[in-house]
């Protein structure tokens, strides 16, 4: 118990010393500095139905494809071993890190039965958690922050008994207040309440999503939407 | 969507062609040149992506370009909860979005087969925030 405290202890204060961007041209803003160590904390920790140890073996596989995504998938050496990950994990992570706009309904639909539909969903979560963390490390031109110690302890086995098939791939909290695209992985709550913590700080930050004038900040909203669209154009994603 | 609904709160319009990296401009945005070409290097990846971080930094100064970094970033993250969940698009947003995604080729891209395009509403523009995403 003692040592179990002391481990957690070390954990949050070797989390605290992480994203500092000292590197960075200008100081990130501390929502987004905060935001990212909490998904740290939180990736290093169990989930739903993944091991802390085996949420960091997954985010390992998620760095390294996303690291190789202009390449075809069969020229992609070197990428980890699988650590005992199901195979269908290491393909869902690699996917969704690397090709998720070739994602459809059928491939989807086997790797939620091969790995349940919370525990595909939690990969989900992790997988744009890290790309959002990585992506921003790229645009700054920082080296990456090293991936978390797991923590030890069991899957909580989350999942929202108000998520419905809803015409997704996975079933969605029904009904939703708020915009559409933030119920994506709200069949485990913990797991999108990560994702989307990250959404709030680097999504505009204090300026606020329902606010079409951005008064105060470095950038307009028309900046920030054109920036925003060209990345989803880019990555060939219809929503 | 919030392109064109944001550029008309102040009064300008937005090409949205720039979106999808059609005729070299910046969509009528100011600095857009700029925030495309950071926005397609850094997504890509690659050795041009030093180029467009300089120019970006030089175009909006260093908190324009931090904050650039950060919108890039999680719209990374965002279009893979998008495909990877296969979520449709919602009522309001299909109607909204509807002219733009057939002249941008947007129906083109794969996820559309998640969303039933046919059931379009014929409602008036939608300039709420708050509506557009119900």
């Amino acid at each position: 118990m003692i040592l179990s405290c002391i481990a957690s202890h070390w954990g949050r204060l070797s989390t605290m010393r992480r994203f500092a961007y000292p590197d960075a041209p200008h100081p990130v803003r501390e929502d987004v500095v905060a935001a990212q160590r909490a998904v740290w904390e939180a990736l290093a920790r169990p989930g739903s139905r993944w091991t802390g140890a085996e949420r960091v073996a997954l985010a390992e596989q998620v760095r390294e494809s996303r690291r190789r995504r202009m390449d075809p998938p069969w020229l992609r050496e070197g990428l980890p071993d699988d650590d005992g990950l199901p195979k269908a994990a290491i393909e869902a992570a690699r996917a969704i890190a690397a090709d998720a706009h070739k994602i459809d309904r059928a491939w989807a639909g086997q790797k939620v039965e091969s790995l349940g539909d919370a525990g595909y969903v939690e990969i989900a979560a992790l997988a744009a958690s890290l790309c959002a963390i990585d992506t921003f490390a790229d645009a700054l031109g920082v080296a990456y922050e090293p991936l978390p110690e797991p923590f030890a302890g069991e899957p909580d086995g989350e999942r929202n008994p108000e998520a419905v098939d809803a015409g997704a791939y996975v079933p969605l909290h029904e009904p939703w207040q708020g915009p559409n695209v933030a119920r994506a992985l709200s069949l485990v709550p913990g797991q999108n309440a990560m994702f989307f913590g990250l959404v709030a700080s680097m999504y505009g930050g204090p300026q606020g999503f329902f606010e079409l004038v951005w008064r105060d900040g470095p950038l307009s909203r028309p900046q920030a939407e054109l920036l925003a669209a060209r990345v989803s154009s880019v990555n060939e994603c219809f929503y | 969507m919030l392109l064109r609904a944001s550029s008309e709160a102040i009064g300008a319009t937005a090409n949205l062609e720039a979106t999808v990296g059609r005729g070299g401009s910046g969509g009528g945005v100011p600095h857009g040149l700029e925030l495309v070409r950071f926005g397609e290097t850094v997504s890509r990846g690659g050795d041009e992506v030093a180029t467009a971080r300089e120019a970006l930094l030089e175009a909006v100064g260093p908190a324009g370009f931090v904050e650039a970094a950060a919108i890039v970033g999680i719209f990374n993250g965002l279009v893979r909860t998008a495909d990877a969940s296969g979520i449709p698009l919602d009522d309001g947003t299909r109607d909204d979005s509807a002219d733009f995604r057939s002249s941008l080729g947007l129906n083109d891209y794969g996820g559309s087969a998640n969303t039933n395009l046919d059931a379009t509403g014929a409602g008036p523009p939608n300039r709420d925030v708050e509506k557009l995403f119900r």
